[in-house]
């Protein structure tokens, strides 16, 4: 039988580690900037986090199965261009963002077929794609940002509006993250992300068909950044081709991370979630001491390898206890 | 025909002659298109240019024969080659500046062989932490400014500038490396050990393979070679950028992987392909005038177009022979 109550002690098992260091990295961050723990900036900090999250969620799964797609930050640059282009042309939203998903979506059509139909490392194929997201991206513009000046009242509110103090489009990431949970957890293609994680023979051998789902997963996380690079056009009226490797890096980062809590090293969605938010905490946290850019480079590694050790250390006892019972 | 060159030739050689075939053709589309691509002074720089990806590729190469992957070793280049100009910039002569900078890269590679082979951590999750370190730690040298000071003076322009028999330098540096890499590959005992490396881990082991020591040279070399590709950089633009190293990533993966289609195995000679064929691609399309920004689009589609056509045809055109060259590839693919 399994134990769902969660007992005291468990809260300080290796796997709830990094809940740890976010509240203690709020309650720091709090202490030494008046700032920081203001309601307006909090509140930013969520907003912020919300797209970066809906940005990483189709690349948590694909971690899940044992890939990785690194074309993400660059389809959402992609998306986001062709969103300002089309609105500075005088499209409505509505079309703009069929359009703006139909089109970014493609670049995760084009990665799974490579993957599936012609055998291509994950790494390899979302290389390519993303160059050549990269390059439309700045063909759209010819190498530079696209301004929205007009973004309609409605788009503003949805961007900048709240829903009982938290901002929506932190709600929308929160129910988004939420249907995924579901999926993960409750229906056999979650189970089916994670054997194909654990053992792809096993997989093939049960007569599961592993093509459709990887071909699924990343034109889902194409989806997933196409979705991101919209919202991120709105928020900042703007269409940028040079986005990707801010995003590239903290994304990886905050899936890594989130690897290492809950199912301990396996990516998982309320992991990522957590992971986005301690990102979005500390790189907020240290914009707001004065501390630059790049020392959160190196706390962002220092993290990624310390997680990975605790849970590999917390893995490696797990093992020695089952055997000195046998 | 085709029969009978078949049987005369083993599949090493008719896959060499077909690609070599291929980049004529290619070579001589591009001279019809633009009269200036044979010209000396092209060619030259278009080998200057291949250097710096080939060098980084030759390190990724070993990486990706002892079955990892190195998602760190950009941004560990761009550490070196700050940390060589910053040497620079503080007056410091340009040979132990250069060699503090490739140790600087060493030590980088040092913890990703040690954190990965010696504690079997997951190569991906542990390289992109180093490597955001060492991005981090290259911009505290000036705060992400470029660095100008003392670099017309010292003499590390000539690094790119100068000319052996008429050959430039990175060149020279290119062919070495790739002869000595060749020579450890393919014509000793240290290659094949590389090789059993990658295939399979377990029966390397039980054959008496130090496994964990090769992978940690791997790393050591990659490392290495992407923090020379860098300072190579660095020396060409005349200038310590951070973001020097930065656009390595892409052209590196694109060349090793050019060559593992064409040979069905990560090799020295088809990462040398594979950067030669990117090279001229990306050389050819710049003398049409093309914008900066083609440069990925360039490098992303060949590296597509050619790994999907060499599945194709080459499998048809080796396909009686081959039989334990196959095996190779699925372990590569997986």
């Amino acid at each position: 039988m399994k134990k769902i109550s969660v007992r005291f002690g468990d809260l300080f098992k290796a796997r709830y580690t990094l809940i740890w260091v976010l509240f203690l990295m709020i309650v720091m961050f709090s202490f030494s900037s008046s700032a920081f723990r203001s309601m307006a900036n909090l509140l930013g900090v969520l907003r912020n986090s919300g797209i970066d999250a809906i940005l990483v969620l189709g690349l948590t799964w694909i971690v899940a199965t044992g890939g990785i797609d690194v074309s993400f930050p660059d389809v959402a640059a992609f998306t986001s261009m062709i969103t300002a282009l089309l609105i500075k042309d005088g499209f409505q939203w509505g079309p703009t963002i069929l359009i703006a998903l139909l089109c970014g979506t493609s670049f995760g059509l084009l990665s799974g077929f490579l993957i599936v139909h012609f055998k291509f490392p994950p790494l390899i194929a979302t290389i390519g794609v993303s160059g050549i997201a990269k390059a439309m991206a700045s063909l759209l513009g010819s190498g530079q940002p696209i301004e929205i000046t007009r973004s309609g009242h409605l788009v503003d509110s949805l961007m900048f509006g709240d829903i009982l103090g938290f901002p929506i489009l932190f709600l929308i990431a929160i129910i988004i993250y939420l249907i995924s949970c579901y999926l993960q957890d409750q229906t056999a293609i979650g189970q089916y992300l994670y054997a194909l994680g654990e053992n792809r023979k096993a997989v093939l051998e049960a007569g599961i068909q592993e093509g459709k789902i990887l071909f699924s997963l990343y034109t889902f996380s194409a989806l997933m950044a196409s979705v991101g690079g919209i919202l991120l056009t709105a928020l900042l009226s703007s269409g940028q081709p040079r986005i990707g490797f801010a995003f590239f890096l903290s994304g990886l980062t905050s899936v890594f991370i989130g690897a290492i809590i809950i199912k301990v090293g396996k990516a998982n969605v309320i992991g990522t979630l957590i992971g986005v938010i301690i990102l979005a905490v500390l790189s907020n946290g240290f914009t707001l001491l004065g501390i630059p850019y790049y020392i959160e480079l190196i706390i962002k590694g220092m993290l990624l390898i310390i997680g990975i050790v605790i849970i590999e250390i917390s893995k490696f006892k797990r093992r020695a206890n089952r055997i000195g019972v046998m | 025909m085709i029969e009978k060159l078949r049987r005369k030739m083993s599949n090493e050689t008719i896959i060499i002659v077909f690609f070599l075939f291929i980049l004529i053709l290619v070579s001589i589309t591009f001279t019809l298109l633009y009269g200036s691509f044979l010209s000396t002074r092209n060619i030259k720089l278009l080998f200057q240019h291949m250097s710096v990806t080939a060098l980084a590729a030759l390190g990724l190469t070993f990486v990706i024969i002892v079955g990892h992957f190195d998602m760190s070793f950009h941004m560990v280049g761009c550490f070196a080659g700050m940390t060589a100009s910053f040497m620079i910039g503080e007056g410091y002569l340009p040979l132990p500046s250069v060699i503090l900078g490739l140790l600087v890269g060493l030590i980088f590679g040092f913890v990703n062989g040690i954190t990965i082979g010696k504690f079997n951590l997951p190569d991906m999750i542990i390289t992109i932490g180093t490597g955001s370190i060492a991005l981090g730690l290259g911009y505290l040298y000036s705060g992400g400014a470029f660095i100008y000071d003392n670099f017309l003076v010292s003499g590390i322009l000539k690094i790119n500038n100068s000319e052996w028999f008429g050959i430039p330098f990175p060149t020279i540096l290119m062919i070495i490396s790739y002869f000595i890499a060749y020579m450890v590959l393919n014509r000793s005992k240290y290659g094949r050990y590389f090789y059993a490396t990658g295939d399979n881990k377990e029966i390397a082991i039980f054959s008496g393979i130090r496994v964990k020591l090769y992978i940690i040279v791997a790393f050591i070399i990659s490392a290495f070679l992407s923090s020379l590709a860098t300072i190579l950089i660095t020396s060409a633009q005349g200038v310590g950028n951070v973001k020097a190293g930065l656009n390595l990533l892409m052209p590196a993966y694109a060349s090793i992987y050019i060559g593992i289609s064409v040979f069905r195995k990560p090799t020295v000679i088809g990462t040398l392909f594979g950067a030669l064929f990117t090279s001229i691609m990306l050389n050819g399309f710049t003398l049409m005038n093309i914008p900066f920004y083609f440069q990925d689009l360039t490098i992303s589609s060949t590296m597509i177009i050619t790994i999907i056509f060499s599945k194709k045809i080459i499998t048809n055109l080796t396909t009686q022979k081959t039989s334990t060259v196959q095996t190779s590839d699925k372990e590569v693919a997986s």
